[in-house]
């Protein structure tokens, strides 16, 4: 008997079903207070208990005001009644407007919560408030964070824009060096409903504050300079009005730092491997042997345009060093890195990038090709 | 009587314990868990635990010679005072240990509970298995060995991919003084060496040889946990209280995520084990000090006074700060591994032959 | 059933001593009867008055060479036909005259026709005999009486055994006849190192025991142990050889034991091989082996038929099956209550829906349904086999669909009891400590989570580390590790392997 009032008594853990599920966290901030909001698991459905299906909706939000995230989020309990379950949250969305804060402030909660996951997604809601990001109007009842963390984990899949997780964050923003590309995100109307749709990435500079935005084009150069690719897409023109599509499965980034006339240098050299998706040129060229080396060309300089204009974006006045080229000098030369690093903003803008990329093609679909050349 | 146990069994359950302290490192604002001088701390430590062992050693060879004299060695009021001063510095220890856990459990696992029946709870179950006897401890840890081998294999494996090798920074950057320091300091953190002593007699086979097995076995573990460590959370894990925890929480298998719960409840052997040990060290020493205080009352003291201790430094960090202080580390080390070891052998040279000693009596 | 004797080491010893309707042991004198009598006829009063007229003592009196003979036996026990044909019709039918001095040698060689035979001059040895079957021969002015084998036991046929079966193993199994099993013992090994020594324990019952084992392969020292554990065996009625597990088991304080038990003649003769030793207890069919290691739990017969990857694929099974039964609803609890990010994400949504409508807690809700599960386990193993269909359609109703529905339990929780549950039954020696333990655990990682249940297997991997049997580590060959022996552990290597280095249990000692 006393083992039984004890397990039923004892009121040791957490009930299933006295936990908040949080699925998504947007965070604002407005005349010195956050306003948080979360997405979580509607569990207090009809269903039975065998699990039979449900009418009401998936997932509520609620939002809360504070003086800290922290502080927010306390009054969540109150709301809802039941226990915030953080350990399950997909991704947490922060207004661009944050510009009074620091990111690391509002990291700050993520870091020390014992329950939160340091792999959750980080994103910035551009044109939106982070609240009307988590709050959009979706095609079905649906978990919204778990259709933006799918856009972002995709784009991330096909190198659009960096991952970047809590831990990324920190890792980028405790150096006062270093800057950090988060992915933005924005609403399009599709009708009647809204969607996700991905607008580049927010660059935040040393001091954790956004200092200006990167176009899904100049975000695209990103993967092959920090050596995170995973699979791209790069449509070509070959020759006039005449295309290649491919697709590039494979990317390593070996670097070479080196002073060159009191200038640093970085010397990038990227091999590319990729496979041939569509050659849309006439029939009779198709046969013509050189037209392998002109492929690898142009994929070459389509890749280099992409660095390029990555590079640019970055090195310009609204850029910062998100590509981790002062870990490359400490790593290199830790003693000239010592020298430069009060003065790394500068620095960074001037340091100049030689490209050099090697295209292997492993594919061609149904032609034999001869030889791998490098380009 | 003594239970005997084989020196690689012995070895087994010392090299589960001093991981416990890998396991539960502790960040501190001295020393950066984060620089790549951590992948080789280790070195330093395996230097210094073969240093440090030579008198231990010197006491089991003598054990082993002075075979038939031993009740009278035991029976000298010299080595009761050295028992005595062996079980305070292994009561320190354990304590420490069991305060560590607590600080572990209440930032990491239950922050929201109440810790004072759950730690009490584990107190109790250390000094019962201390009962059991080293023998026991000993098989018990070849099993343990093999599960957390095998999940902290499984775990580096997962890890392998989060690795980024941006995340390490130049070696011994501070310099080699400063490295030295901070590498010794962490090697005195292996209390576990001035067990040999204790257990001088119930040892059998080559204890030199698994000694060093054990030094190099070790270093190599704490390396390559250190290096994922790093190599996974680079600066962030200066920011976590317990940076190998917040690595292991990013390992993944598949659907399966955030298995540090998984892991920790693996790691949670050694903590247990090293307890025992640290006990079953206390209870012998205590009962070499006062012959007649049985085990038991001896256990039971333990586990009231130890569940006592523990409670009263968990309501306030600031104690544990000073129970994990450099100094403290430091003379609890020196004086378990080299002056009351020396002390022992000191005593055995005093000892007559056999013959003369029961012609005396 | 009634044992009205208690040891008196128990705990209880000095409460029963106060108490006039339990007998203790050292209230139990022998009664001795003294010499056999020279008068046939007083040796027959007295063998009826000790048996207070059971109407199944026979004593019939009669005459041969004109001297009194009083023939005494146990009805039900002897070969009437057996008695009356080859002992009583020759002796009262003889009209010659006994060879003076040497007449009960004369009966035994001229007149009788019987095997079994031997004289005794103790009384009360001579009704022992009696007990076993025997038939005893008194005459006339003679101090030893005849003792003659003419038993005849109500006994059960072999039979394939219920418990331990084997896909390709022997379909016989031993039964309730001391004898019999010891015939199929010898069936199955037939070589003149294995012996049989015969014994008897309880002060009361003198339950007959044979302990047998392998001359030369079995340990000597080991022996001795036993057989000293087995003579200081203080009980008054042993009634099956689970009787002797308490004076066989090293360590009291323990859910297992290293005491084996098998109905099988094959595998009790495969354990007398390995230089262990096997104890048949008359009236049981059930023989114990000592000492048993963990490891042997997960071992068959058929594993040893069929082909190595398959029979180490099998051991691996029953080894998860073991782990699964004891911790799988016990973590359930403990993930479900404390490590909830464990469960992924659409599964914990799942898992909620389900569990947040149920009246329990998550630990009660285990507890209960493990209760109706035992009970229903219970009342299928000792109700009438005619109304078990009943029972099972009840059981499954009740678990299986109505408790669901009603909201007493979630269904999450009835897949890992009905998992469990299957499990449990693989090791069927280990379901005891199996079905204790996984409540424990349940307890444990209800109040402190995975993090207790760890802490709790550590208990019971350090307690059964502990456990040694005769100097064998119970966790050989793992813990200590023995890598030669790992050829036939939860693995199983080729049978060339095997029989080039034969496995003795010595070998494992400490």
């Amino acid at each position: 008997m006393c083992l039984v009032s004890f397990a039923s008594c004892e009121k040791a853990g957490t009930e299933l079903s006295d936990l908040m599920i949080i699925q998504g966290i947007g965070v604002d901030y407005k005349d010195g207070l956050y306003t948080v909001t979360v997405e979580i698991l509607n569990n207090e459905q009809s269903g039975s208990p065998n699990g039979d299906s449900v009418s009401e909706n998936k997932t509520k939000i609620y939002s809360m005001q504070g003086e800290t995230v922290s502080d927010a989020l306390r009054l969540l309990t109150t709301k809802s009644g039941n226990l915030p379950l953080f350990a399950h949250n997909r991704v947490v969305v922060i207004n661009e407007n944050l510009n009074e804060k620091t990111i690391a402030d509002v990291l700050e909660f993520f870091v020390r919560n014992y329950d939160s996951r340091a792999s959750q997604l980080l994103c910035v809601s551009k044109g939106k408030t982070a609240e009307e990001i988590i709050r959009a109007k979706l095609f079905k009842d649906t978990v919204k964070s778990e259709i933006l963390e799918n856009l972002l984990t995709e784009s991330y899949n096909r190198s659009l824009v960096p991952r970047v997780r809590v831990i990324d964050g920190v890792n980028a923003l405790q150096n006062k060096c270093g800057g950090l590309c988060i992915p933005a995100v924005g609403i399009m109307r599709n009708g009647e409903n809204e969607d996700y749709e991905l607008l580049g990435c927010a660059v935040y500079d040393e001091n954790g504050i956004i200092s200006g935005y990167l176009s899904n084009e100049e975000a695209e150069g990103m993967a092959f300079i920090t050596d995170d690719f995973r699979e791209g897409f790069l449509t070509q023109e070959l020759y006039t009005n005449e295309f290649v599509s491919i697709v590039i499965n494979k990317s390593k980034t070996k670097y070479d730092v080196f002073t060159e006339n009191g200038r640093l240098k970085y010397r990038l050299t990227i091999d590319v491997s990729c496979d041939l998706d569509e050659v849309s040129v006439m029939e009779k060229k198709k046969s013509d042997p050189e037209i392998l080396r002109d492929i690898k060309l142009s994929v070459a300089q389509g890749v280099s345009q992409r660095v390029e204009k990555t590079l640019d974006a970055l090195q310009g006045p609204e850029g910062a060093d998100c590509i981790m080229y002062y870990k490359l000098l400490q790593l290199e030369n830790p003693r000239l890195f010592k020298t430069v690093e009060n003065n790394w903003h500068d620095v960074f803008s001037s340091a100049q990038t030689q490209l050099r990329v090697n295209v292997t093609i492993r594919r061609a679909g149904e032609e034999i090709l001869k030889d791998n050349e490098t380009v | 009587m003594k239970q005997r146990v084989s020196a690689n069994q012995f070895y087994f359950a010392l090299y589960l314990s001093v991981l416990s302290t890998v396991f539960m490192y502790l960040s501190s604002p001295d020393i950066k868990v984060s620089q790549t001088d951590s992948i080789l701390r280790p070195v330093v430590f395996c230097v210094l635990s073969i240093v440090s062992v030579i008198p231990s050693m010197i006491v089991v060879r003598k054990h082993r010679q002075l075979k038939k004299e031993r009740k009278y060695i035991e029976k000298t009021p010299f080595l009761k005072i050295i028992a005595l001063f062996y079980g305070v510095v292994f009561f320190f220890s354990l304590v420490k240990t069991f305060a560590r856990f607590d600080l572990f459990v209440s930032s990491e696992l239950f922050p929201n509970a109440d810790m004072t029946l759950f730690l009490a709870c584990i107190v109790g179950v250390c000094v019962a298995l201390s009962f059991l006897d080293i023998g026991a401890l000993g098989r018990a840890s070849v099993v343990f060995a093999l599960v957390v081998a095998s999940s902290t294999a499984l775990v580096m494996l997962s890890l392998s991919q989060e690795l980024d090798f941006l995340n390490f920074t130049p070696l011994m950057e501070n310099g080699f003084g400063k490295f030295l320091g901070e590498g010794t300091l962490f090697a005195f953190q292996a209390m576990e060496i001035g067990l040999i002593t204790v257990f001088s007699t119930q040892l059998e086979g080559d204890v030199e040889k698994g000694f060093v097995v054990w030094s190099v076995l070790s270093s190599v573990t704490f390396a390559a946990i250190f290096f994922f460590v790093v190599g996974v959370l680079g600066g962030f894990a200066d920011t976590q209280l317990f940076p190998t925890y917040t690595a292991v929480s990013l390992a993944s298998f598949g659907l399966l995520e955030r298995i540090d719960a998984l892991e920790t409840a693996v790691w949670i052997l050694c903590i247990v084990l090293k307890a025992a040990l640290f006990s079953l060290a206390i209870i012998k020493s205590f009962h070499i000090a006062f012959p007649k205080l049985s085990r038991k009352i001896t256990g039971t003291a333990l586990f009231i006074v130890c569940s006592v201790l523990i409670n009263f430094i968990s309501s306030d960090i600031e104690r544990f700060s000073f129970l994990s202080s450099d100094f403290l580390t430091v003379a609890l080390f020196i004086l378990s591994t080299i002056i009351l070891p020396v002390c022992v052998i000191l005593n055995m040279r005093r000892v007559k032959p056999v013959e003369k000693l029961q012609e005396d009596i | 059933m009634n044992i009205p004797i208690i040891c008196g080491e128990t705990f209880f010893g000095d409460f029963m001593k106060s108490r006039d309707d339990f007998l203790l042991v050292e209230d139990v004198k022998e009664m001795s009867l003294g010499a056999v009598n020279k008068s046939a006829v007083e040796n027959g009063r007295i063998i009826k008055e000790i048996f207070g007229g059971s109407f199944d003592i026979v004593v019939k009196k009669g005459y041969c060479a004109g001297k009194c003979v009083v023939f005494a036996n146990c009805d039900g026990l002897c070969d009437s036909m057996r008695i009356c044909e080859a002992i009583i019709n020759p002796m009262l039918r003889f009209q010659g005259e006994l060879t003076k001095g040497y007449e009960l040698d004369y009966i035994c060689t001229h007149l009788i026709y019987s095997t079994e035979q031997s004289r005794e001059k103790d009384l009360s040895s001579a009704v022992m005999m009696l007990l076993r079957g025997c038939l005893l021969v008194f005459l006339e002015g003679e101090s030893e009486c005849l003792v003659l084998g003419v038993q005849h036991y109500p006994e059960r046929s072999i039979q394939e055994p219920d418990t331990g079966v084997q896909e390709f193993g022997a379909r016989e199994g031993f039964t309730e006849n001391i004898k019999t099993n010891l015939t199929l013992l010898r069936k199955k090994i037939c070589s003149s190192k294995l012996c049989a020594e015969l014994s008897e324990v309880g002060k009361q019952s003198k339950t007959r025991i044979l302990i047998c084992y392998m001359q030369g392969r079995v340990e000597k020292e080991m022996l001795l142990r036993v057989k000293r554990r087995l003579e200081k065996l203080e009980m008054d009625t042993v009634l099956g050889s689970g009787y002797l597990r308490k004076a066989l088991d090293t360590k009291a304080i323990t859910p297992f034991t290293m005491v084996g038990q098998t109905e099988r003649p094959d595998v009790f003769a495969a354990k007398l091989c390995e230089g262990k030793i096997g104890i048949i207890v008359d009236g049981t069919p059930f023989a114990l082996v000592v000492p048993e290691l963990f490891v042997e739990k997960f071992q068959t017969l058929d594993d040893y038929i069929n082909r190595p990857y398959y029979a180490t694929f099998m051991r691996g099974v029953r080894f998860l099956a073991f782990l699964i039964s004891i911790f799988l609803p016990g973590m359930f609890v403990a993930i479900g209550l404390f490590h909830q990010e464990m469960i992924p994400d659409d599964m914990l949504f799942n898992i909620v829906l389900m569990e947040s409508n149920t009246l329990f807690t998550l630990t009660m809700e285990a507890l209960v349904i493990h209760f109706i599960y035992e009970t229903v386990r219970e009342a299928g193993l000792r109700m009438p086999k005619s109304i078990g269909h009943a029972v099972s359609i009840v059981g499954a109703l009740v678990i299986g669909d109505a408790a669901v529905t009603a909201g007493l339990i979630g269904a999450p929780m009835l897949i890992i009891v009905a998992l469990t549950a299957i499990c449990s039954l693989v090791s069927s020696d280990l379901y005891q400590p199996i079905s204790v333990l996984r409540i424990l655990f349940i307890l444990v990682g209800g109040f402190s989570g995975l993090y207790g249940i760890f802490i709790g297997g550590a208990v019971l991997v350090v307690v059964l580390s502990s456990m040694t049997a005769y100097g064998v580590p119970y966790l050989a060959p793992f813990s200590p590790f023995r890598w030669k022996f790992l050829r036939d552990s939860i693995f199983r290597t080729s049978t060339n392997k095997l029989e080039k280095q034969i496995f003795r249990i010595k070998n494992l000692r400490k």
